[in-house]
């Protein structure tokens, strides 16, 4: 006895891959051919077999540690930091830029859509700076060492102050990837807390300092002037992060 | 920011996948030997085009990766040495599941002959059918690591598991 209801379908159905409306059809169809009936039960009883633990080919205890070995063997050896950044860096942004993204989903806040996506990435990045033991490309407390290190490598200079004598502490710098660009990473120091502030070049109007949001225990600050946007980020008050703003667009 | 952090990203990402893509390496090229340098390679690559993963699905997104290695490799040694190599596999494996003869002779007759028969069929059809059968992947899954669309899963799962049953059959 043959049909000419699509066997495809059949193997569909079997699968778990038809919508319900296509499900119900095809179980209308199975309660009247025999032929149909017969061929899902063959395939039943097929996926059955296969699921045997000697049809898999289960992978040798040495086959993972192998392969670590190997991937270890692709990282740079013993590079100077600087080199390292520069040779790493766009592969690097890439992948923040993929963090910053699935971190900004859980991102929770008031603001407009735009700021919020910026203070997403912001506050991912921040979060990455920190876990990654990587947040200086220069450490140095000297904002004429800071500024000058950025040269060549981004197409702007971002104005870097030492607001030391009010309790921020510049520490260093770094280059850093957001809004599908690389920015420049001012880190300073309140305490024992961090304060990372992006900077990049903006032709949005002048902004004062306002606080953005908070999630988390972080809250961001966002201010624009003379043509460039900045983005403070650390777990201080938000009170005292505004502060800093207010300071530092001096 | 640097290397050594993309590399534990990659392994916390990436190794979970290690069991499916060896099983499907190994069913690409029937070698085991083979399956585990070319699983390997994969890896590195893997590795190199990280910054490439937009997240989402992993594991379609290496177990692409994994088959491509594999396939270029199978178009690169179209030697027919690979079979002599398959064969000798069986043998050796037929004897590491011997659990009594009589249940080995039964249980391997039938598993085996499911193995030749998956092992006979074309490349597209048989990694189509390790991935739904052994791996349980989703149409979208499997299409997505083959980059065809879900509609050409359904229909190469058809037309191999016609196959596998006219292999089955032949056999019985």
């Amino acid at each position: 006895m043959s049909c000419d209801f699509n066997s495809e379908l059949i193997g569909a159905y079997h699968d778990g891959e038809l919508d319900p409306a296509q499900k119900a059809a095809v179980e209308e169809h199975l309660k009247v051919c025999a032929s149909c009936a017969a061929l899902l039960e063959q395939m039943r009883s097929l996926s059955r077999r296969a699921r045997d633990p000697g049809l898999y080919y289960e992978a040798p205890a040495y086959l993972e540690a192998r392969i670590r070995g190997a991937l270890r063997a692709e990282l740079p050896k013993e590079l100077p930091h600087r080199a390292q950044a520069s040779g790493s860096f766009w592969k690097w942004a890439a992948l923040a830029a993929c963090l910053a993204l699935a971190a900004g989903l859980l991102w929770n806040t008031r603001g407009n859509s735009a700021q919020k996506t910026i203070a997403d990435a912001v506050v991912a990045s921040h979060i990455r700076s920190l876990l990654a033991t990587h947040l200086f490309d220069v450490p140095s407390e000297d904002r004429h060492t800071v500024k000058p290190w950025f040269d060549g490598k981004i197409d702007f200079s971002p104005d870097v102050k030492d607001l030391a004598s009010s309790g921020f502490r510049l520490v260093g710098g770094r280059l850093d990837y957001l809004q599908s660009r690389p920015v420049a990473a001012l880190v300073f120091q309140r305490r024992l807390h961090v304060i990372n502030l992006f900077v990049w070049p903006s032709d949005e109007g002048a902004v004062k300092p306002g606080v953005i949001g908070s999630q988390q225990g972080y809250n961001v600050v966002h201010w624009n002037t003379a043509g460039m946007t900045y983005w403070a980020v650390a777990d201080i008050p938000a009170a005292e992060l505004q502060q800093f703003g207010e300071l530092y667009q001096k | 920011m640097d290397e050594p952090v993309k590399l534990r990203l990659f392994e916390d990402a990436m190794l979970p996948h290690l069991r499916a893509a060896h099983n499907l390496a190994r069913w690409i090229v029937k070698s085991p030997q083979d399956a585990e340098d070319l699983v390997q390679e994969a890896y590195i690559k893997a590795f190199r085009y990280f910054e490439g993963f937009q997240g989402g699905n992993s594991q379609a997104w290496l177990l692409a990766i994994v088959r491509n290695t594999c396939l270029t490799w199978l178009r690169d040694s179209r030697t027919g040495l690979s079979s002599v190599v398959s064969f000798d596999e069986h043998i050796h494996r037929t004897g590491e599941h011997v659990r009594n003869v009589e249940e080995a002779l039964v249980v391997e007759s039938d598993i085996g002959s499911l193995r030749d028969c998956i092992e006979g069929l074309p490349v597209e059809y048989r990694e189509t059918v390790v991935m739904r059968e052994l791996e349980g992947m989703s149409y979208k899954e499997i299409a997505k690591t083959m980059s065809v669309p879900a509609g050409t899963i359904m229909s190469r799962l058809s037309r191999g598991r016609k196959r596998l049953e006219d292999c089955m059959g032949s056999r019985a």
